[in-house]
This record gives C-alpha cells, structure tokens and sequence, in this order.
C-alpha cells in the first residue's frame, strides 16, 4: 500500500477526541460555575466567620467533588462517542456510524461529496489532528457531515481517495484505493514549491509550520498537479492588518469617547458648586488627565492586539489551484483549510474598504454554496454568503494576474472601465433614501425634544452641553450619510458582457462582484410606486451562493436598461 | 418597455383569494373582539369605570367595526383585484416570466435549465375551487404560480419537468 492509503474496513476516529472533549467540557463548566461559586462564598470568607468557614469548606469540596464527578461523566461519554465513531470507505460511498443514545449511520456516495475541508485549533495543531468537513451537494437544505478528529495524514489521504474516486464513477471506472493512490509524488503537500512573492519572513514561518505537522506527523502526498499557488508576503500581511477599516473604528469610537471625559468632568466640578471650584480644579485637571492617558493607552493597545491578531488569523496565508479546486490554507496558531471545487464558485468579489480602497488594495473573495454544520442548522438559514478570501490584500493592478492563476474561468469578465453610471436621478433618490428622510425622522424628534423638555426643564449650562453635543452629531452622521450619498451614486456602476454580469456598489467601501450568467438562478427587476414615478427599476440578480442563496441588487437603473438585463438573462434572447 | 407576459391565472383564483382574505380577517377580527372583552371584564372587576361613564367599551368596539370594515374593503374587494390584474405569467421554450406585484413590481425571469424541481399543490380551498398551484425550486429557493386549472398545471409541469432535466443538479 502507498503511502497514506486507506485500509478497507471501519476506521476509529483519534482517541484524542475524548481528552479533547472532556476538557473543553471542564473548561466550559468552570467557566459558568467558578463566578457564581465565588460570589456566594467570598462574602462570608471576607468576614472571617470561623462557623460559616467550616460550612464553605463542605460546600467547596463537594462542588469539586460533583465538578470531578461530572467531568468524569462527560469524559466518560465522550469514550462511549468515541468507540461508536467509526467512519469507512466502501467501493460507493463513505459510511459514518456515530451516536451512543441515538444511532446514526451516514452515507455519503462519492459524486455527492463537494469538498473536504479541515480545520485545527491550537491543541489539534500540538497533537496534530484535524477536525474534518465533507460538504455534499444539493440546494438550501444539505449539511455538512463532520470527523471530529483524524490525524492530519489521515484525513488527508481520505480526501485524496474520496476526489479519486470521484473522478473514477465520474469516467465509469471502478475504483480501488491501491489503484488509484498516488504513485509519483510531486509536491510534497504544505512544502512551499512556487514561491510567488513569497518574503523571508512569512516564507520562514511557512516551512517551520510545514515541518510542525504535530506529533503524528508523517509525511503525505498529493497526487493532482499544482496548477498556481500564491502566498502573502510578510508586508502584505502587516498592511493587510493595518488597513482593516474596522480595526480603526474601534480605535476612533474609543478615543471619540475619551475626548467627551474633560467637558464632563469639568462640567459637574462646576455644578457642584462655586466654593469646591478652585480646591477643585487643578486636582481634577489631573485626575482627568491621567485618565485619558490610561484610556489612550488601554485604545492603543487593543488596535495593536486587533492588528496581531488579524495578522495570526492570516498568517501562513495560502492559495492554490490543483485539480479543478481552489484550496485556502491560513492561520498561525489555529490554521484552518478550505477547499472549493469550481464549479461551486458563484461569483467572484472584488472587496475595498475605505483605507484600502484610498492606498489601492483590495481584498478577494469566492462566493460559494455553503453547507450547514450538522448541528447548527438554524441559526445559518437564509445566511448570504460571506465567502472564501482568497486574497486579504492585493494590489488593484495585480488582481487580474492573480485571478487569471487561480479562477482562469473569470478571464472574460468585463474591465471596471466598461463599468456603465446610473441616471442622475439615482443621485436624487439615494440622496432622498439614505440622508433627507432619516434626517428628518430623526430630527424632528430631537427638536420637540429640545424645544419642549431639554429647554425649559434642564439647567442652562447642562442644557447647552446637551444641545450642543446632540446636534453636532446629529451634523456629523448627517454629513457623513449625505457624503456617502454622493459616494454611492459614483461608485454604483454596473455591465455585463457576453458571460458575466459586473455589480459594483457601495459608499465609502465598495464591492464589485462578477457574476457568469450560467451562474445565476433567477433573474428579477422590481419597482416602487417611487421608482415607477421616476421611471427608474432595481436590478437583481439571484445565486446559489451561501446558503439557501445571495440577491444581489443594484438600485435605480433606468427602465429600458433593467428591462435589457432581464433580455440578456432570457437563454431564448441569448442568440 | 417590453410587453407583459401573455397569460393570465385562472379567474377563479380571486375566489380563492377572497376566502382567504375573508377567514384571515374575521379570525383578526374575533381575536380583537376576545381582547377587547376580556380588557373590559377585568377592568370592571377592578372597578375603574364606576364614576365615569361606560361609553369607552362600546367606542372601542365600534371602532374595531370600522377597523373591520376597512380591512374587509382592503384585503377582500381590492388586493385581490390589483394582485390578480397585476399577475401576469408565460412559460416560454427556455424561460418562465412572471410579472405581479400590488405596489412593488416585480418581472422575474427563470431560467428553466436552473430549475431543479417543479411540482403542483392543493390546499383545501384550492381542491373546492378545482384550482393548483405550481411550483419550480431552483437551487436559490423557489417560485410559486398560484391560481391555475389542475390540468392545466399538471400538463405545465410535465412540460417544464422535461426541460429541467437537463440542469444540472450538482450547482
């Protein structure tokens, strides 16, 4: 048997599970019950009272004791899952017999399988096992059947043998594991062979990683051949975190907050009355700066923690092309792995927020039809697609390159130059939509509010702090609405071409995503009364992305051109 | 602009519509009307109206009559006319086109090598009526052609079905 072939028969999944589960189950208890334990028993240990002491001793050793109990249960438990966890790989299908009070038995045939992902917490990556995902196909309603945990050679032979086989009943043949087990390695999987701009540092920190399999570590061939791969460059990485607009949010909302406290301060010292003013003054003065130095370092401290940890969640970042897939690896600490075949990909996007949009960067993203995790089937429902970054952070000028390597079916994708403006009455509108209206809804509140309370109940000087401040903002969203406005109506453009349709839309952050016609399910144009007064129509178009699918819409077209995209999505129009 | 689709539904579905409407509205009607009495009851129990007169109960029921009367007017006679004047449909050799909508508009185009599953229903007003509804999922949810003859629906859905099966299911 080649090496990381499957043995025929029913397979345990790796005993590690059951440590693994009990102890996040420990960690999970310990969580919820330690605060309440404390709060009950510290009061009484304050107090020193010797008859209460005795009584919080008992109490302290059978919490412990029932905490030991409980985890040797779970524990316990998880043996039993554990023994019953048996996965198996017939001639047809991949069988999965699981549950201790329910039995389950799962079978997969092979054609089903839409992609294998793995995923790895901190721990797994110390022992080296994976957690597994098999996605199967289907519309809204399939989910994802999970392996809790396989060694990593493992899962990655099962994922080899599971595609193997897929081609094979694709091309009729039938498939046997040894027949169809990879005999000439050529790339070694995780070793960095085409190193694109790969710089030394991130390179370095890749080949450590890919010598740091974990304990099991063994060594596994991928058989299909690599057709591109990209990595990120350590200064991608860094600027990649740096540019992250919500990174800067926080920090702004934080020292916004900050820059409040002195006029606060200051304004109830001078409440309080005139004879405590001055004994008060410079001492407050200081107490308040002290303040807003901690506070300012405490800000910049968490937007270094954010940036560190956007640079951990992209370390190691890979994309590569092999075998009609797209695979993206990432992650320093906990490293995840996520593949898509191709055919599952419904659109391609193009992702700027403001920083990045300003320095020229961008980030892309596939969209995808996503499973649900078996479990949490609810709470993804009717989800749009997030998608699968395959680039947190390119050059606008090198997108076409990257994409022509990894998803050469967009080639023909419109240029954003051919990108068509809306009529100038979508300028109106938005305008209308996104500023004249909340303003108004929002306004004329706050004036009865100032008007008829603030004014006549509240004192004078408080008043005028309150009114002040209440209006400036309410100036500063407004501005910031009515610029975004503008904002939109520029960047809102949209073509297509003979396969794609291109949607680009957006305020300060833009997206612009590219969707093959083949791709999109249906097809809608929709009118308000509003818009039918303005002779104006939203354009939309539908996709199985996510899960249970993605509309993506674009406001305000004219008429004559929404009816002309529905013409080019008719396939009886198309010759 | 571009015509609306051709066909129309069966103008039996306004039937369907206004039963509907109907039952939806009274039911509406007798919870509010319920509230309203058990409202009253408690606060007679708790004796507020005993000094003033008794006049706010009855206003509050002729109210909830008008309030009847109106939704009756909206829901009955006139949203099932507009939907029904509004609902246009054809299926075509490679596209189904809808047209409907009362106040938002909407013209959707479907193209049936998309289209996963067709299927026809009948709910209980539906069967009185002789009327089906047709349905094709596609793997972003589904669209529903609600007021059609059930011949004629089962005959659309052979149709289609024989179209939709050269998609491709593996999206």
């Amino acid at each position: 048997m080649p090496t990381g072939g499957i043995a025929p028969g029913k397979h345990h999944i790796h005993p590690a599970y059951v440590i693994k589960s009990a102890l996040s189950a420990a960690l999970l208890i310990l969580i919820a019950v330690v605060p309440s334990v404390l709060g009950s028993v510290l009061p009484s240990v304050l107090m020193e009272d010797a008859e209460a002491g005795n009584a919080i001793t008992y109490i302290m050793l059978s919490v412990i004791a029932l905490f030991v109990l409980l985890v040797a249960f779970l524990g316990f438990f998880a043996f039993l899952s554990y023994r019953r966890f048996l996965w198996e790989i017939t001639s047809t299908d991949i069988h999965i017999y699981s549950g201790v009070l329910f039995k389950k038995q799962v079978h997969i045939p092979f054609h089903r399988v839409q992609s294998i992902d793995f995923n790895a917490g901190v721990i797994d990556r110390i022992i080296g096992i994976v957690r597994l995902k098999i996605e199967t196909a289907g519309g809204a309603r399939n989910k994802a059947v999970l392996i809790p945990s396989l060694k990593l050679n493992e899962a990655e032979a099962l994922r080899a043998e599971v595609f193997a086989r897929k081609r094979m009943a694709a091309g009729g043949g039938i498939a046997s594991a040894a027949q169809t087990m990879p005999v000439a390695p050529q790339i070694a999987y995780g070793r960095p062979q085409t190193a694109q701009g790969a710089g030394g540092l991130v390179r370095g920190v890749e080949s450590s990683l890919a010598g740091a399999r974990g304990m099991l570590a063994q060594e596994y061939y991928e058989e299909a051949p690599l057709e591109y791969e990209y990595r990120l460059t350590a200064k991608e990485l860094l600027l990649s975190a740096l540019s992250s607009d919500h990174n800067y949010v926080t920090f702004l909302i934080i020292v916004g907050f900050l820059s409040q406290i002195p006029e606060f301060l200051g304004l109830f010292v001078s409440l309080d009355g005139f004879v405590y003013q001055q004994a008060f003054d410079s001492l407050a003065k200081q107490a308040v700066s002290a303040i807003i130095l901690e506070v300012f370092v405490f800000a910049a401290l968490l937007f270094v923690l954010t940036i560190i940890g956007t640079a951990v969640s992209y370390g190691g970042f890979k994309a590569r092309r092999r075998g009609g897939r797209i695979e993206v690896e990432q992650g320093l600490l906990a490293r995840r792995y996520k593949s898509v075949a191709i055919q599952r990909i419904q659109s391609v996007e193009v992702k700027q927020g403001f920083i990045r949009g300003l320095i020229g960067y961008a980030e892309l993203r596939l969209h995808t039809i996503d499973a649900l995790d078996s479990g949490n089937e609810q709470n993804k429902q009717g989800m749009s697609s997030m998608g699968v970054t395959i680039h947190p952070f390119i050059k606008k000028t090198r997108i076409d390159e990257l994409l022509a390597g990894l998803v050469p079916e967009f080639n023909e994708r419109p240029q954003e130059k051919e990108l068509r403006k809306l009529p100038p009455v979508a300028l109106r509108r938005t305008i209308n939509r996104s500023f004249v209206f909340p303003a108004l809804i929002i306004g004329v509140p706050l004036a009865l509010l100032s008007l008829l309370v603030i004014q006549p109940y509240v004192p004078a000087d408080f008043a005028r702090f309150v009114l002040i401040g209440m209006w400036a903002l309410y100036a500063i969203v407004g501005a910031y609405y009515l610029i975004g406005a503008f904002l939109w109506k520029k960047h809102s453009t949209y073509t297509y071409n003979q396969r794609f349709l291109a949607i680009k839309q957006g305020a300060y952050g833009t997206s612009l995503l590219f969707i093959p016609r083949s791709k999109i399910q249906y097809a809608r144009t929709k009118q308000s009364p509003l818009q039918r007064l303005a002779k104006v129509a939203t354009i939309e178009a539908t996709t199985a992305a996510g899960v249970g699918g993605t509309h993506t819409r674009l406001r305000d077209l004219r008429v004559a051109e929404a009816d002309k995209y529905l013409d080019w999505v008719r396939p009886s129009l198309r010759r | 602009m571009r015509p609306l689709p051709s066909r129309q539904l069966d103008r039996r579905i306004k039937r369907v519509w206004r039963l509907s409407a109907t039952i939806g509205v009274v039911l509406w009607f007798l919870v509010a009307v319920v509230l309203v009495f058990a409202t009253v009851a408690i606060v007679y129990v708790a004796g507020v109206f005993e000094e003033e007169g008794t006049l706010v109960p009855f206003m509050t029921l002729a109210a909830l009559f008008v309030a009847l009367v109106l939704a009756f007017i909206i829901f009955v006679l006139i949203v099932p006319a507009v939907r029904y004047r509004q609902w246009r449909f054809e299926v075509l050799d490679e596209e189904i086109d809808i047209h409907k909508g009362i106040f938002w508009r909407k013209r959707i185009i479907i193209p049936l090598i998309r289209v996963q599953n067709v299927d026809t229903r009948q709910g209980p007003i539906m069967r009185a009526f002789g009327l089906a509804s047709f349905t094709v999922s596609t793997a972003a949810g589904e669209h529903v052609i609600p007021g059609l003859q059930m011949e004629e629906a089962d005959a659309l859905r052979d149709h289609v079905a024989v179209l939709a099966r050269i998609a491709q299911e593996d999206v």
